[in-house]
């Protein structure tokens, strides 16, 4: 028999069928190279075992689980608790950081346009009534620019952001391979009046237009600058002054089941 | 038991070591909290889909392989796979022959990413080459293939003589 060096680890690891097993010791017995190979990986498997577990923060599993249970098609009878509890603590006002807040909208960002097909509440191309639907569904936005940088409405969404259970409007483009999501944010979040971040290859802009605030996650920084170039010289979004942000219950509801709910 | 308690007490012992591997698969803390989030998540979502009883521990290393694989994808970059070559390993040897464990740590964190999840579900985690077959999603025969080139990696890094 041959050296075989892969074989030499399946018997190690007592993986072989009794007439290989049988096979590789008797050759292990007469070849010095595959002896201390085999006794090399019995001393790093010992050594590996050996390792320290690493330990994660002290709250990790408080926050896996917090958002982890954030539902996605959960029932009724579930979800009437959970949403109260998350207008509950978006009355608290829980504040949150620029970079966190990106990080959860590249994830959004990620989220939507990786799912097939897209999901969309409203459809596009035509602004005017993806704002209307965002009217009559709680969200008031002014209308939004048609495109940017070669990147075309083709519709919205209502989604639910962490930790304060804020539900947003989120326009979605796309412009061949390329798509930028833009998420109209309430003004009540803390952020700097212009923040660019770069978070798993996604280009970030924070931005505060009249008295919007605007969050831009787009595929390349080109794409990002073309979005808030197109934001901040648009005069509706200028203008026209926001509406408070009304977190119901019926909103929260009905961002948690995607339709309108009536209680 | 509802099905969330089920979920809590099913899977969050499992937490700890989820962490550890992925960390040690992410080499960054950041990276490892984040893949073991959305492990979670798609866990807690596809719970309905786990068969009470059967081995949840190797159902949740499935789903943090395929989290981290989606994610590399869409970073355009794979779980990248340099052939051992007669040049040697991607890091340079460590001096200290058969070292202490940070030694080791540093070796295994120099392996390129196929082959060292592979020696850390083997080795580490003590896993099955069936439950590795089941959590890559490859053949018996690349389970065996992978192990060995992540051991014979570290062993040329650890400064044995080359196998």
């Amino acid at each position: 028999l041959s050296c075989n060096p892969e074989r030499v680890t399946g018997y190690v690891d007592g993986v072989l069928d009794e007439a290989s097993a049988a096979e590789v010791k008797a050759h292990v017995g007469t070849c010095s190279e595959c002896r201390e190979q085999a006794a090399f990986e019995q001393d790093l498997r010992r050594r590996l075992r050996g390792l320290s577990a690493l330990d994660p923060a002290l709250d990790f599993e408080q926050r896996v689980l917090k958002r982890s249970r954030r539902p996605r098609r959960p029932s009724l009878r579930w979800s009437l608790p959970a949403a109260a509890a998350l207008v509950a603590v978006a009355i608290l006002g829980v504040r949150t950081s620029a970079r966190l807040l990106s990080w959860e909208l590249v994830k959004d960002h990620i989220h939507c346009f990786g799912r097939t097909p897209l999901e969309a509440h409203v459809w596009g191309p035509d602004p005017g009534r993806v704002a209307s639907w965002f009217g009559e569904n709680g969200n008031t936005i002014p209308v939004p620019p048609a495109s940017a940088g070669g990147l075309e409405l083709v519709g919205g969404r209502r989604c639910m952001l962490l930790p304060d259970a804020v539900i947003v409007a989120h326009l979605l483009y796309e412009g061949g391979q390329r798509r930028t999501s833009v998420f109209v944010l309430p003004s009540t979040r803390p952020i700097p009046d212009s923040y660019t971040a770069e978070i798993d290859s996604e280009s970030v802009r924070l931005l505060r237009v009249g008295t919007h605030t605007v969050g831009i996650v787009g595929d390349t920084p080109e794409d990002a600058e073309a979005f808030k170039r197109a934001f901040t010289e648009s005069r509706a979004w200028n203008e026209t002054p926001s509406r408070p942000f009304l977190l119901t219950m019926d909103a929260a509801l009905a961002s948690i089941l995607g339709r309108p709910v009536g209680l | 038991l509802n099905r969330d308690e089920r979920f809590a007490a099913e899977a969050v012992p499992h937490l700890r070591s989820l962490f550890g591997t992925a960390y040690r698969m992410t080499r960054s803390v950041h990276d490892a909290e984040d893949l073991v989030q959305e492990t979670f998540l798609r866990a807690f979502r596809g719970f309905d889909r786990f068969t009470p009883g059967t081995n949840i521990r190797a159902w949740l290393y499935t789903i943090l392989y395929r989290v981290r694989t989606d994610t590399l994808r869409r970073a355009g970059r794979s779980p990248s796979t340099v052939e051992l070559t007669d040049d040697g390993p991607p890091v340079p040897p460590s001096q200290e022959a058969l070292g202490d464990s940070e030694d080791l740590c540093r070796a295994l964190e120099g392996l390129p990413e196929v082959f060292r999840v592979a020696v850390i579900l083997r080795d580490v985690q003590e896993f099955s080459y069936e439950e590795i077959a089941q959590i890559l999603e490859v053949p018996i025969g690349t389970v065996m293939s992978r192990i060995h080139r992540g051991r014979a990696l570290l062993r040329v890094v650890l400064g044995g003589p080359r196998p």
